[in-house]
């Protein structure tokens, strides 16, 4: 496996040819925050907080979709980018009906860690508070609740790519989007859901959930994505 | 050690900016000598915080519902430990809380307050713009403030 | 046309209230309002939330109860479910409502009343407060700040947070107790027993110099209150039993679903909060107190048979010699029956605690909906609280009702500072002593009318005197 060079920071590294920019700024001990990515799934670059500055591109690239070069200089963390991600979070806040405070997952959000994180309290737009449709609890197991979602599309590719049943869609552009389930009917009347709950694993906000749930309860499990796609891949399964 | 007291209602808005300036100076961090308590409202059992032994002074963090905006709409003001007559409610004032802590330490304890006003106290989350410049304004006054208090 | 005193909010009350004083042309006082302005919105934005996510809600009604707003919902969830819940649950949300009584009652007394009600109220205003309390009685006031703390530490150990937990939830509660805790919370009760010891014999000292004020609290009315099975005091779970002025029994035991045979709420459009009267008595009408019932500490102490634990059997008794022999009828009295209380939830803690099920890990039973209708009645340290859900087959909230211990006692708050006002009142001019008794008759209700924003300088507390034509003659700023 030949190796390339990339310089992160000042600081020069090496990753795999073929990695992504993700991948290689996280193999030298860079840490990138994400929300559409998901180790396992197929990256999309929706959520554009991977974003990183590359010298000599005019435009500011996705770090997750980007395949890395030899030779790359990569900025991961200037005042522009440090402003763009939180300006990222604070629109994806004030898109749907956050309440934290009553959230199912308060204390294992993705989205509210960030937000922590690069210090965002709150939104500097303003809340558009949009009519969404009601809450469905009609799955014997799920529940999906649109006031949190961030459209960052992990439930729909995990339920395609992973279990291959494809009950999830997305219809709607921009902010219209909405996650719909089957041709757009309830879940509990889905056919082709297999109630295996990894839509709801791979959530990274409280909109999908078990049901029964109450607030800061919801713990969600990433790691079998693993261990399904290196038994795929590999023929090797081990399910530590 | 400084207690420093952030407390309101993050849920009514301009109310929360307390509170808001107590996060912001816990993620500052960087200092051992400060200890960062948010609350809601103020309850009598804070008093037990205040006269913690390591606690030297406290610096209160509020709203107020003055409207202000602008270089001097934040104040800190040196506090003691008198109380109004108790009227309806179920929360305590600086004031009686100094009174409780000077009574459990034996001695009166050096607070100030910080007010930040507001002008917006209706439901919901996230201060109002105005609240907003008062707060990096009051979050500019007490750093000044620490630098000063460690001197002494 | 009448004249109108006003007394306005009430620098820490939560919620926004006044108290309006209306005098007739003779200007004697014809009536006395306590008007709450403030309107809270949960009954319409739970609606279309899951029922399991209320207890995580409604405990944000009020930052000063919420444990109480959580029992009343989760009961309301086990209704849905149709679940019994595991006994030790059950046993260990009792713990932690009777931890809520011991924080909540001992800052009424300790902290809000006690200024009153140990230095008096023809005390030098300047003195009568906090400070004052220090001076005379540091080690009341001292301990007094310890019980409180007590309450919410043992919350906090059930819990793991102290205010807003949801550790309660629909089928019983999350976590269950390990020795370890239980040890911890055991070892604060005795210097619980005996801060309420002292607490009990200081309030006793002082009823002779209240004379007046024991009578001015003093009118008939009916009672409302939880008792067990048995007839006990209860607080957590049981039938609601409503008694007469003179202890005859008017309903020995409702149960919880058949609530709204018995009360009735009507509205008022000087006030937001409701004014619930037992319909039986009804129609309503405010000026003949048709139907007026109290609820909180001194009706629970009233409407049970006894209170079931041995030290608070033996002040139960000392208390009804203060009246008839089983009901005691002056509101000054819920003072003395909270202290009651306090007594009763660490002896009741104790007693649960002593016995080893209560370790048990079995806590939380899993159903889904099973019934479209769910009522949740609990005893919150104020009065019974009414947590009534309906949902749709999928679990979706499709109504509200909340019914808030302080509005039970609406009618008799406004009694109160009726009779209050008429007796202190002096002329058309509003006197030190005359202010300090309306607050506090409506303060031995303890009232909780939680918006919870506080910020400074929010309303002080302003007197108007209004001349019949409209103009101020009069106007006093406070606080
Ligand atoms: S999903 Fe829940 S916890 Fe995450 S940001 Fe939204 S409301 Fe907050
Ligand atoms: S439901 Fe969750 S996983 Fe699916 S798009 Fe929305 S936030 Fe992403
Ligand atoms: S993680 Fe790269 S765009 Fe979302």
């Amino acid at each position: 496996m030949s190796v390339i060079t990339v310089t992160i920071n000042g600081i020069e590294g090496s990753a795999p040819a073929g990695a992504t920019l993700l991948e290689a700024c996280r193999q030298n001990g860079v840490e990138l925050p994400t929300l559409c990515h998901l180790e396992g799934l197929t990256p999309i670059g929706a959520c554009r907080l991977c974003l990183v500055q590359v010298e000599g591109a005019r435009r500011l690239l996705p770090a997750c979709v980007t395949e890395a070069q030899e030779g790359m200089i990569i900025q991961t963390h200037t005042e522009k980018l440090v402003k763009y991600r939180k300006m990222t979070l604070e629109l994806l806040l004030s898109e749907r009906n956050h309440i934290c405070s009553v959230c199912v997952a308060n204390g294992s959000c993705e989205l509210r860690t960030l937000c922590a994180q690069l210090g965002v309290d709150h939104s500097r737009f303003e809340y558009r508070c949009p009519d969404l449709p009601p809450i469905d609890t009609s799955h014997e197991r799920n529940g999906l609740d649109h006031n949190r979602c961030i459209s960052c599309t992990r439930c729909i590719r995990a339920c395609d790519q992973v279990e291959g049943a494809h009950t999830l869609d997305m219809e709607g552009r921009g902010i219209e989007n909405r996650v719909i389930i089957d041709m757009h009917q309830t879940w509990g009347s889905s056919r082709t859901c297999t109630k295996c709950g990894k839509c709801v694993n791979v959530c990274p906000t409280g909109t999908l959930f078990w049901k029964g749930s109450t607030v800061a309860e919801m713990e969600k499990e990433v790691g079998f994505l693993q261990w399904i796609r290196g038994g795929r891949e590999k023929k090797t399964w081990s399910y530590l | 050690m400084l207690l420093l007291i952030g407390y309101g209602n993050p849920l009514r808005r301009d109310d929360g900016s307390g509170p808001a300036l107590a996060g912001m100076l816990a993620a500052r961090g960087g200092r051992d000598d400060l200890r960062v308590i948010t609350v809601q409202q103020l309850v009598p059992e804070l008093a037990q915080d205040l006269a913690a032994a390591d606690i030297t002074a406290v610096l209160f963090l509020d709203a107020s519902v003055s409207g202000c905006s602008g270089e001097n709409a934040v104040s800190i003001q040196p506090l003691s430990g008198v109380s109004p007559s108790p009227v309806l409610g179920h929360h305590f004032s600086p004031a009686e809380l100094l009174c409780y802590a000077e009574l459990l330490r034996g001695a009166a304890l050096p607070a100030w307050q910080l007010t930040i006003p507001g002008i917006d106290f209706g439901y919901g989350e996230g201060l109002s713009a105005s609240a907003e410049k008062n707060l990096a304004a009051a979050f500019a006054k007490v750093l000044v403030f620490l630098r000063k208090i460690t001197l002494q | 046309m009448a004249t109108m005193l006003r007394i306005e909010p009430v620098t820490r009350i939560e919620g926004h209230a006044k108290v309006s004083i209306y005098l007739d042309d003779s200007g004697a006082v014809s009536e006395a309002r306590l008007h709450v302005v403030e309107f809270r919105a949960f009954e319409k934005f739970c609606v279309g939330r899951p029922f399991y996510e209320m207890p995580g809600i409604t405990n944000r009604i009020c930052g000063i109860c919420p444990t109480s707003h959580a029992l009343a919902s989760v009961k309301a969830g086990d209704a849905i479910m149709g679940v019994a819940i595991p006994p030790v649950a059950e046993k260990l949300r009792r713990i932690f409502n009777w931890a809520q009584y011991i924080q909540s009652h001992a800052l009424s007394f300790f902290h809000l009343s006690a200024p009153d009600l140990l230095l008096g109220f023809d005390h030098d205003p300047a003195t009568r407060n906090v400070m004052g309390l220090i001076q005379k009685f540091p080690d009341v006031a001292r301990k007094g700040i310890r019980l409180r703390g007590m309450g919410q530490e043992i919350i906090r150990i059930l819990a793991d947070k102290s205010i807003h937990q949801a550790w309660a939830v629909p089928g019983g509660v999350r976590q269950p107790l390990n020795a370890e805790k239980r040890a911890a919370i055991q070892a604060m009760l005795p210097e619980g027993f005996e801060t309420i010891g002292l607490a009990l014999e200081l309030l006793k000292k002082s009823f002779a110099q209240f004379a007046d004020e024991l009578t001015t609290y003093d009118f008939p009315s009916l009672f409302a209150g939880l008792v067990t099975h048995e007839g006990g005091l209860e607080h957590y779970d049981g039938l609601l039993r409503f008694t007469g002025s003179d202890g005859t029994l008017i309903e020995a035991g409702v149960a919880n679903e058949r609530y709204r045979d018995y009360i009735e709420e009507a509205s008022e459009d000087w006030s937001y909060l409701k004014f619930p009267f037992f319909k039986p008595h009804g129609p309503y009408n405010r000026s003949e107190s048709a139907g007026m019932y109290r609820v909180g500490p001194l009706a629970r102490l009233n409407v049970c048979d006894f209170a079931g634990t041995p030290r608070a059997d033996e002040e139960l008794a000392s208390f009804r010699k203060l009246g008839n022999g089983r009901t005691v009828t002056s509101s000054f009295h819920y003072h003395y029956a909270r202290l009651i209380e306090i007594l009763f939830a660490l002896e009741k803690i104790a007693e649960t605690l002593d016995d080893d099920e209560i370790l048990d890990d079995w806590v939380r039973a899993e159903a889904g909906v099973n019934r479209l209708k769910g009522i949740g009645m609990v005893e919150a340290p104020r009065g019974t609280l009414i947590h009534d859900y309906s949902v749709d087959r999928n679990g979706i909230i499709t109504d509200v009702n909340l019914i808030v211990s302080t509005g039970h006692n609406n009618l008799a708050m406004n009694r109160t500072i009726t009779n209050i006002a008429r007796k202190y009142l002096q002329g058309d001019s509003v006197t030190e002593g005359m202010l300090n008794r309306v607050e506090h008759g409506i303060r031995a209700y303890d009232p909780c009318l939680s918006c919870s924003t506080h910020a400074v300088g929010r309303m002080p507390l302003v007197i108007r005197v209004i001349s019949p034509d409209g103009s101020v003659v009069q106007e006093f700023s406070r606080g």
